[in-house]
């Protein structure tokens, strides 16, 4: 029987971006892309899907939020705690993968850390690459963002890249789709070079 | 309370070359698929437990009555067919001319701690002057084929513990099976009580006589009612009819609301019968081990949350450790809940193979409890 290849992920948001980037581009068929919740179940429940009965690929795909190093480091202690051997200090570039200890039953591990595994930043900052270049809509929402009077602005800094994302999507010929659903009406390209990093990495997780 | 053992670790012993575990519970679940060794676990806990009791080990090795002939006319001067169930003891079925590392069971932690390691090896048996006899250790003289109708070897199993060293011989085992060797000759029986109950457990009430006596009109006898209730709620009273001396006659009956005067517990069915197998066999298992064998056998998956209930709440009462063994998804989903209402108490352990090695996976109660809510598979 060939083992189950599981992506866990923080929300149904993460969900439907990871599941349409996958069919667009052909990384194969997962068994489960599944939502936790939030970072904090993720994190609680990673360490007993790693013990799952038959998994032969555990993906994980959180936000960095504000400070990369210390989400890193979380798996990196649950990692280290389960019998991975040689977990790096810092996440790969190009999204972190881990082989099996020898004579276990774990599963390989891969860790991507939106956006980009390199600086701070949450899925939509990620989805920023998916805008097609150039985009003089794209400058727009970006200036009309930044331009709300401070007294009106009501979300924090992480959140920013979301409004913009969100206002983008409200401006598209068929406003208001949700993200996943963005990605199939190609109001974001899951085809740009930018994407090609995180397919890369989801191929090579979980069909080597 | 802390639970009796803390770690089990099994070498060279039927299936299992290497096996540890650590941070045992109260109440253990051993699950996995067929020919992981799950019921090896419980094989050496019970020779663990009697200090390899001849009993015990010929009920292990299934040396009955009607196995061998009655016929004492030798067409080899070994019983082939037991010498090799004494092999399949170890690891590999190795034949008994080869030198291999003997088997080596140890529990720790807790209030008991317990080593034994067992080998397997060729001896005569010498006269002394004072008219005793001795077993002596031969070199085997190969192959056996070659042994000539009167040899004098004979094949033993050598039992080595922190206390004592025991050499028990095919022969002597296989008379004891057959009953020929009484209770009197017999070293000084385990102290610590280890009962086994066996995947038809219950069923054979007759085996239960014994475990009945000892606890009827005690309170014990209260709490295997009360444990009756948890199928059959109209129970008022059980007990055990026919005498020891006719123990096949032995039969349990129960008092229930529903009829006018005692039935058969055998007419409720095969999860009360399971049950109360399992039940009498914790009550007297008090500050020992309890050993159940397919849990669920016979029991509707709908009672088996209460049955673990049950039997958590029991045995913290009564200090009794169990271990049991599942391959049902049923079982273990039972076990998951119950294990998870009861704090630092429940174990499940997944065995695994991967090539020859055998793998063991543990959850705790608090990863129990994680994976019932996010539906990890543990099985």
């Amino acid at each position: 029987m060939p083992g189950k290849k599981v992506l866990l992920v923080e929300g149904s948001d993460d969900q439907h971006v990871l599941k349409r980037i996958c069919g667009q581009r052909g990384v194969g068929q997962l068994d489960e892309v599944k939502p936790q919740g939030d970072v904090l179940w993720l994190l609680e429940n990673f360490p007993v899907r790693l013990k799952e009965s038959d998994i032969e690929a555990l993906g994980v795909v959180v936000d960095a939020d504000t400070d990369l190093a210390a989400r890193w480091q979380s798996l990196h202690d649950r990692l280290t705690k389960a019998g991975y051997q040689n977990v790096p200090a810092h996440p790969a570039p190009a999204g972190t993968i881990l082989a099996p200890p020898p004579d276990s039953l774990l599963p390989r591990v891969g860790v991507w850390i939106m956006p980009d595994n390199q600086t701070k930043g949450i899925l939509e900052d990620f989805l920023h690459f998916l805008v097609p270049t150039g985009s003089n809509l794209f400058a727009h929402v970006k200036s009309s963002v930044a331009t709300i009077p401070e007294t009106e602005r009501r979300f924090s800094q992480l959140a920013e890249p979301k409004a913009i994302i969100h206002t983008w999507l409200a401006w598209q010929a068929e406003p208001g789709k949700p993200l996943g659903t963005a990605i199939t009406a190609k109001f974001l390209d899951a085809k740009v070079g930018q994407a090609d990093v995180l397919v890369a990495w989801l191929k090579q997780l979980f069909f080597p | 309370m802390k639970p009796k053992i803390a770690s089990l670790s099994i070498e060279r012993f039927r299936s299992l070359q290497q096996l540890k575990v650590e941070g045992l519970g109260r109440v253990n679940l051993v699950t996995g698929r067929n020919n992981t060794g799950k019921s090896s676990i419980l094989e050496a806990l019970r020779i663990l437990a009697s200090d390899a009791s001849p009993s015990v080990l010929s009920r292990i090795l299934r040396y009955r009555e009607e196995d061998t002939g009655e016929t004492e006319e030798a067409v080899s001067p070994v019983d082939t067919e037991s010498l090799a169930q004494l092999g399949s003891l170890f690891t590999g079925f190795p034949q008994i001319s080869e030198t291999r590392a003997p088997i080596v069971l140890a529990a720790n932690g807790g209030m008991a701690s317990m080593q034994l390691t067992i080998s397997l090896g060729w001896f005569s048996e010498q006269r002394e002057p004072d008219g005793s006899r001795r077993l002596v250790p031969q070199q085997p003289q190969l192959p056996l084929e070659s042994l000539s109708p009167e040899t004098e070897l004979m094949p033993a199993l050598v039992m080595d513990s922190s206390a004592t060293k025991r050499i028990l011989s095919l022969d002597y085992l296989k008379r004891f099976s057959r009953g020929r060797i009484y209770r009197s000759d017999l070293p000084e029986e385990p102290r610590m009580p280890c009962i086994f109950v066996s995947p038809y457990g219950g069923e054979r009430t007759a085996n239960l006589g014994p475990l009945w006596d000892k606890i009827a009109l005690s309170d014990r006898e209260k709490d295997v009612v009360e444990a009756l209730k948890i199928i059959a709620p109209d129970i008022e009273a059980v007990s055990m009819v026919g005498s020891e001396g006719q123990r096949q006659l032995r039969t349990a009956i129960v008092r229930s609301s529903g009829f006018p005067r005692p039935v058969p517990l055998r007419s409720f069915g095969d999860g009360l019968n399971r049950l109360f197998g399992i039940v009498l066999s914790l009550v007297n298992a008090k500050d020992g081990f309890l050993l159940i064998d397919e849990f669920e056998n016979g029991m509707h998956h709908t009672v088996q949350l209460d049955v673990w209930q049950g039997i958590f709440r029991l045995s913290r009462l009564l200090n009794v450790q169990v271990f049991a063994t599942s391959h049902s998804w049923d079982a273990v989903e039972a076990f998951q809940k119950a294990a998870a209402q009861h704090r630092d108490e429940g174990l499940l352990i997944r065995l695994s193979k991967k090539g020859n090695a055998v793998i063991p996976t543990l959850f705790r109660e608090d990863e129990l409890a994680v994976a019932t809510r996010d539906g990890i598979e543990v099985r």
